[in-house]
């Protein structure tokens, strides 16, 4: 069942539950209060009928009367002041225990046998509901000691109009409260339709993303939850596009990774089939021996070499191996000039590695990583000096070799990337070099620069974060 | 959801107020019931007494009572009447009705022969027509206008129209003859002569026969109530020099006509004589009522027709033929409410004794007419009198009982103690307390209980 239909109906029932909880609370008091009203008015009709026929026989009793006397006089009395009545009541009377009037189809006396009791006005008034001819009657009755006869006067009172009053109204509280609960269904539907209609929309869009449609975002309106979800719906639609493109790009990288790798060791592979078949099934020289043998071992080195450093990028790509510490850059610079003097020595290069007192928090070996394959970029580029400085936060490479191409800058720190492919290779390189740099000091959070221009040199600036 | 939905329509179902079931009542036996219990005869009964012996009854009576505030005063100088039997017995009564042929009977008597007519399908002829225009013209002059008009304009207006019917209206009479089988209720008319169109009206319990309809609205002061003592009326005992009957040849055309009627089950149970003064003429009047064993009904000038606004009673008028005689004979009649005998309840029912009969009514008379506490009330019992009477029970107007009762009939006198106005009730036939004389209680003869 779906959730607008389960809302609107928990919250239909809930309110016809306490619409009919209230019209019953109000049918049974209203009813009971009508009920209680009629008995009232009959006790106090037969009181008052009581208290007159009372006064009155009072009055005209005289003493020396023989019963059949004293019954005609009680007798007319009490048709007097029973006739007066206006409410249409019917009365009976019994003297010392036999019926001297009863105006009534029942036997008041017999009905009241086991009747309740109130007391009031220092008499005991019986009463009791019974059902006569089809409707309900009261009758109520007492008992009277008056010139020392018991004279038992009774009210029978036909009350079904109180009932049918009762009735009627709950007819009417019935069919209010229906009322009242469809109007509430209606309003209650439409209300949690009208609610929950973002949440299609949400569905919809939700589906559109599942189906690749990663831009697709759907409308907020008001600042209810509904609006809150809609809003982190879109933010997560737009995270979600986000990591798609991005796990998109990286898929594309390594694809392109994967394609410059086959690329790359396709060359040296197949030099090294060719001159280690020609080894086997070629009658060579010595001389040509020891060239294809040097040869085979070049190439093997640069597989090997390319492989240590597709090593080092696919580590660092997983997030592994990076410690961030504090590190004073005087100690990093002297690790770095350590190692690279021999070779700079070797190769000519006039090596100068200047910094201030600063600490940053890098990976020592990493930056160092960094630092050493800047230096072999600009040995490779042919540069003749090389500056590395650390001022602050940056540390900047200055060479002066022969330079990228403009159209080149962009690309230089792509896998396997190299301007000059032959040159490169010829030096040992195997492209990844300026690849390893950038993801470094991405991991660092720095960020990284290349401005260079042909025959001029070229200045890696890399900004640490303090 | 299924199960939350069913809870709740559980619970709304479980709320619903229940009403207790009222138990269901006894239908018990009336008051007629107890009164035929006490009606039957004990082992103190002596078989073979008169009445006036078995109840001991005097002959005459001579007391003077008087209520406790002093404002009722009752003088008792009467005679007892006891009916010359040796017992009385209790029957069970119904409405009864007039047949076709009792209407039948009564229109060919009360006609005298002549054909009754539908006025219905009647037309007035030119001579009728013109005699009413007459008349009008003369009211008109004379200015002394009739009750039914309230300006001279509603006179001519009526002028206007009779002169109408005239152009058209038939030399002689042109109807058709009733066949008596016509729904109730209708009306005979028996004459050309239209001065004095004789009207004889048809109910299924009422048959009114009037033979002057002119005449008819200047009885009403006779016809309707008690008829006492006024400007208007003078209660006269002969009518001799007024009528040109006696009081013993009016009573002798009554008995005739009643004859003639075939009215067996009535007797006649009282007699007035009138003279009124504004139409100038005088009346006989005899009252027949009903006979039991051949004792009577006692004719009282109540008809039973009170209506109790607080009660669900019906009211049923007592049985009742009044005739009445004037200079042209037997002017008016009216009988109503014939009753239709069900059973003898009892052959002989059981009476108090006149002692405990005299003990009630010693004690409730002046409690009985002590009704108008700003009157001084002077009330004069001129008879004591045992007879029959139809009683109802509250409620049941469709069968009653003729039960024997005692009357104690009388005039009356109230003096307002403020005003200081007096008025007098001095017809005979007043009864001011009516006891049953099975059980003793007291009768309202208005109610019929």
């Amino acid at each position: 069942m779906k959730i607008r239909v389960k809302l609107a109906l928990l919250a239909v029932s809930l309110c016809a539950l306490a619409i009919a909880a209230c019209c019953t609370v109000l049918i049974i008091s209203a009813n009971g209060n009508s009920v209680n009203t009629a008995i009232d008015g009959a006790l106090s009709e037969q009181h008052l009928l009581v208290q007159s026929f009372q006064s009155a026989l009072r009055n005209t009793y005289e003493d020396g009367l023989s019963d059949t006397t004293q019954q005609s006089l009680g007798k007319y009395l009490f048709r007097q002041y029973s006739s007066g009545s206006l409410s249409r009541s019917q009365y009976a009377m019994r003297k010392d225990g036999e019926y001297l009037h009863n105006g009534s189809e029942l036997d008041p006396a017999d009905i009241l046998t086991d009747a309740k009791t109130r007391s009031g006005n220092g008499t005991e008034v019986k009463y009791t509901i019974v059902m006569h001819d089809n409707a309900r009657h009261i009758v109520v009755g007492s008992a009277n000691t008056i010139n020392g006869g018991v004279y038992d006067i009774y009210l029978v009172k036909n009350i079904e109009q109180v009932y049918s009053s009762n009735a009627s109204l709950t007819a009417k509280l019935a069919a209010v409260s229906l009322g009242l609960v469809l109007l509430t269904a209606a309003v209650l539907a439409y209300s949690v339709f009208r609610v929950l209609r973002p949440l299609k929309a949400l569905q919809g869009s939700a589906a559109a993303i599942a189906h690749g449609d990663y831009q697709s975002r759907i409308p907020v309106k008001g600042k209810d939850e509904i609006a809150a979800l809609s809003v982190s719906f879109n933010a997560m639609a737009e995270a979600v596009e986000k990591h798609v493109a991005e796990i998109n790009d990286v898929a594309e990288a390594r694809k392109l990774l994967l394609a410059a790798l086959t690329h790359e060791l396709k060359t040296p592979m197949t030099a090294i089939i060719g001159y280690s078949e020609a080894l086997m099934k070629t009658r060579l020289t010595q001389e040509q021996r020891e060239e294809a043998a040097a040869y085979i071992n070049a190439e093997c080195s640069r597989i090997e070499r390319l492989s240590q450093k597709l090593m080092q990028l696919i580590a660092l790509d997983g997030g592994s191996g990076i410690t961030i510490a504090p590190t004073p850059v005087t100690e990093l610079f002297e690790s770095v000039e350590k190692t690279l003097l021999p070779i700079a020595k070797r190769d000519g290069v006039a090596l100068d590695m200047a910094c201030g007192s600063e600490t940053l928090s890098m990976d020592a070996d990493l930056m160092a990583s960094v630092l050493i394959n800047l230096f072999d970029n600009a040995r490779k580029a042919r540069a003749k000096h090389v500056h590395i400085v650390c001022s602050g936060g940056l540390i900047s490479v200055t060479d002066d070799g022969c330079g990228i191409p403009a159209d080149s800058v962009k690309r230089i720190t792509e896998p396997f990337y190299m301007v000059d492919k032959s040159r490169s290779r010829k030096a040992g390189g195997v492209g990844l070099g300026l690849a390893l740099v950038k993801r470094i000091v991405a991991m660092h959070g720095g960020k990284l620069s290349i401005l260079s221009q042909i025959e001029l040199g070229t200045c890696v600036e890399i900004e640490l974060p303090l | 959801m299924k199960k939350i939905i069913i809870a709740l329509l559980a619970a709304l179902l479980l709320l619903t107020a229940c009403q207790p079931t009222p138990e269901a009542a006894v239908v018990v036996q009336k008051d007629f019931g107890q009164l035929t219990e006490k009606a039957k005869l004990d082992e103190s009964h002596v078989p073979d007494l008169l009445l006036s012996e078995s109840l001991k009854a005097p002959k005459t009576l001579h007391k003077a009572l008087e209520n406790k505030q002093g404002n009722v005063k009752v003088y008792i100088e009467a005679d007892v009447t006891v009916p010359d039997a040796k017992g009385l017995p209790m029957i069970r009564v119904g409405h009864g009705s007039f047949t076709r042929d009792d209407i039948r009977r009564f229109a060919d008597v009360l006609f005298n022969g002549a054909m009754p007519l539908d006025p219905n399908n009647k037309k007035y002829t030119k001579s009728m027509i013109q005699e009413s225009i007459d008349r009008l013209i003369k009211m008109r002059e004379s200015g002394d206008l009739d009750m039914k008009y309230e300006s001279v304009e509603q006179v001519d207006a009526d002028i206007a129209e009779l002169m109408a019917k005239l152009e058209t209206a038939p030399d002689t009479m042109d109807v058709a003859e009733h066949d008596f089988r016509q729904e109730y209720p209708f009306s005979l008319q028996a004459t050309e002569d239209f001065a004095a169109i004789s009207n004889l009206f048809c109910q299924e319990q009422v048959i009114e026969y009037c033979k002057n309809l002119n005449r008819y609205a200047a009885m009403s002061l006779v016809l309707v109530g008690t008829p006492d003592s006024s400007p208007l009326l003078n209660i006269k005992a002969d009518l001799s020099a007024e009528t040109g009957y006696t009081p013993e040849e009016a009573y002798a055309l009554a008995m005739q006509t009643a004859d003639r009627l075939n009215i067996t089950d009535l007797a006649c149970t009282g007699q007035r004589a009138y003279f009124l003064t504004e139409g100038g003429f005088g009346v006989y009047e005899f009252m027949f009522t009903r006979m039991v064993n051949n004792i009577p009904v006692t004719f009282t000038n109540d008809i039973g027709n009170q209506f109790n606004p607080n009660s669900v009673h019906v009211s049923w008028e007592y049985e009742m033929l009044r005739l009445f005689i004037d200079e042209t004979g037997v002017c008016y009649l009216k009988y109503a409410s014939p009753y239709a005998i069900e059973e003898t309840v009892s052959e002989q029912v059981n009476m108090l004794s006149f002692d405990e009969v005299w003990q009630i009514a010693e004690l409730m008379l002046p409690i009985v007419n002590d009704r108008f506490t700003d009157y001084n009330i002077t009330i004069n019992i001129n008879s004591v009198k045992l007879g029959f009477m139809r009683i109802v029970e509250e409620g049941y107007p469709n069968s009653g009982l003729l039960v024997p009762v005692w009357d104690f009939m009388g005039t009356c006198t109230r003096q307002h103690s403020g005003r200081g106005t007096t008025n007098k009730a001095d017809d005979p036939y007043t009864s001011y307390l009516t006891i049953n004389a099975i059980d003793g209680s007291i009768i309202d003869r208005a109610l019929g209980y």
